[in-house]
């Protein structure tokens, strides 16, 4: 197989060389290649160590976006949850005062895990208080959540009170840093609910017409919400006497405040108007239920922190006079009428 | 330094040191050209020996040791050369055809010629090298490059198997059928 003849032959044929400029170019090439190592050399070292690095904060960053859009997606749920009943609740009474006919005891839309099957006429109201009952614990829970909650969701919530669907969303949206100012709002738009449960017909037909016709007029700005307020506060002294002429029943409270509060207001959550609500904390202290003052008046400081505490102290001194009064005249007109037979 | 093995002097390269280069590619120069040389046009060799030598050079920092430095140099040398071949097919002055009658049943006997006809007889002649250096051209692709990893780059049979990625029997009939050929070749022109 080896030849070494031909071999031998082949050898004398080796007289074949690269050109000396191509020894020249190879060389040189070489030797750049020597004096550029170490730069190269340097990234190729840090190339691994770099491309991990990348890849660790991509995936940290990828993680916690993803993490962030799973938490606003869950609160958004619960917010929705949560919002349904009351939703459903103000439909039905809304259908309800709409309709001449007696108000029928419409079962409010059940609420996951509190379904009430059957329920007889004469315990919807109840039942209809156990689900708001439920939507408050779970308003309370919300807000235990979100106590740390920035004081910007707070403006942006006082903002959305004018009651469109647009701001019932953004009241959504940011459900999950609800903070103690919206509980207040949501605790007195819950009470006025249960309230209304109670109410006769008639009366919520009356306040319906009374929101229908003063729509256009409603205050949107806060200097037609102060001129609101004053037209409160100027109408005040009139109330004990009205309050008195009625009789006191729980009806014509209810009747005195929705003749006293903003037409907005009285239809949409937003709060109670400062003067109506001072003067029911003081009817509440002259009637002697200190408790439900107290409660009531722990919310209004809550709904309106800015007021000092002393200017609501003079105000409620100053109402529970007249209220005072207004009972004191109250009892002697039929003394007078005794005393005229 | 001229009497470190190949590896080491690449190793020395691949640290920085220039000089350890420049021993390794005095070494290898000329029988790398030749291999070249003798599978394609000489304009064309120039720029191949030139694009190995270079692709040497940037394999500096990747480079690692797995093999001879012989059998990673001309494993470079003959994939440049497929890729020359299969960019211009037509520039091939060679034949390149690795089923050229390599089962063919060659009777060896028959082909040595007599004495006073043998090459050795001839060598002094350059028209027998002229002969000879045809006569390689003429070989078919596959036994050309075998008989010159063999007789340029010196690898034994079984690193010549190692890099063109065929059996070692393989190997043998290449260069057996080679060498054959180019005995007859001489013959007839003798």
């Amino acid at each position: 197989m080896h030849d070494a003849q031909l071999s031998a032959l082949y050898q004398r044929a080796r007289n074949d060389e690269p050109p000396v400029h191509l020894d020249a170019a190879i060389r040189a090439a070489a030797h750049r290649e020597v004096a550029a190592g170490p730069q190269r050399a340097r990234w190729i070292r840090w190339r691994v160590p770099l491309a991990l690095a990348a890849t660790v904060v991509l995936g940290i960053s990828v993680v916690t976006v993803l993490r962030q859009q799973e938490a606003q997606q869950d609160h958004l749920q619960i917010a929705m949850v949560e919002r349904a009943p009351i939703e459903n609740q103000i439909a039905d009474e809304r259908n309800k005062s709409a309709s001449p006919s007696p108000p029928e005891s419409v079962p409010a839309q059940p609420e996951p895990g509190l379904e009430i099957k059957d329920t007889p006429r004469a315990l919807a109201v109840p039942k209809k208080s156990v689900s708001v009952q439920a939507a408050k614990s779970r308003v309370d829970e919300q807000v235990a959540r979100a106590q740390p909650a920035a004081p910007e969701s707070t403006d942006r919530l006082n903002k959305a009170e004018a009651g469109s669907s647009i701001a019932m969303e953004s009241h959504l949206a940011l459900a999950p840093t609800v903070a103690p100012e919206a509980k207040a709002k949501f605790e007195s738009r819950i009470a006025e609910i249960a309230r209304d449960q109670v109410e006769t017909p008639a009366l919520n037909q009356e306040r319906d017409e009374r929101t229908i016709n003063s729509q256009a007029m409603e205050p949107t700005t806060a200097g037609e919400r102060a001129m609101a307020d004053a037209r409160a506060k100027r109408s005040a002294p009139a109330a004990p006497a009205a309050m008195a002429a009625t009789g006191n029943s729980p009806s014509a409270s209810r009747s005195f405040e929705a003749q006293n509060m903003t037409p907005s207001l009285a239809k949409t959550d937003s709060p109670k108007p400062i003067g109506p609500w001072l003067k029911e904390i003081a009817k509440l202290r002259v009637e002697g239920r200190d408790q439900e003052s107290a409660r009531q008046l722990q919310l209004f400081k809550q709904t309106y922190p800015d007021i000092p505490g002393e200017k609501i102290s003079t105000s409620l001194a100053t109402y529970e006079r007249e209220w005072r009064d207004a009972s004191k005249t109250t009892r002697a007109a039929p003394d007078s009428t005794d005393d005229k037979k | 330094m001229s009497m470190e093995s190949d590896e080491a002097l690449m190793q020395a390269y691949c640290a920085g040191n220039a000089q350890a280069f420049d021993t390794l590619y005095q070494r290898h120069r000329g029988p790398l050209y030749r291999y070249v040389c003798r599978q394609c046009h000489r304009l064309s060799a120039d720029e191949i020996f030139q694009d190995i030598w270079l692709k040497i050079v940037k394999a500096r920092t990747t480079y690692q040791i797995t093999a001879k430095f012989t059998t990673y140099l001309y494993t470079l040398a003959r994939r440049r050369l497929i890729d020359h071949y299969r960019s211009q097919p037509h520039s091939i002055p060679v034949v390149y055809d690795e089923t050229d009658n390599e089962d063919e049943d060659v009777d060896t006997v028959s082909i040595a010629g007599p004495t006073q006809t043998q090459p050795e007889n001839r060598a002094a002649s350059a028209q027998a090298l002229d002969h000879l250096l045809d006569a390689i051209k003429h070989l078919p692709q596959v036994q050309r490059e075998a008989f010159l990893l063999q007789e340029e780059a010196g690898l034994s049979l079984t690193e010549i198997a190692a890099l063109l990625d065929v059996g070692l029997e393989t190997v043998k009939s290449r260069i057996r059928y080679a060498v054959d050929k180019l005995r007859k070749r001489l013959v007839e022109h003798a």
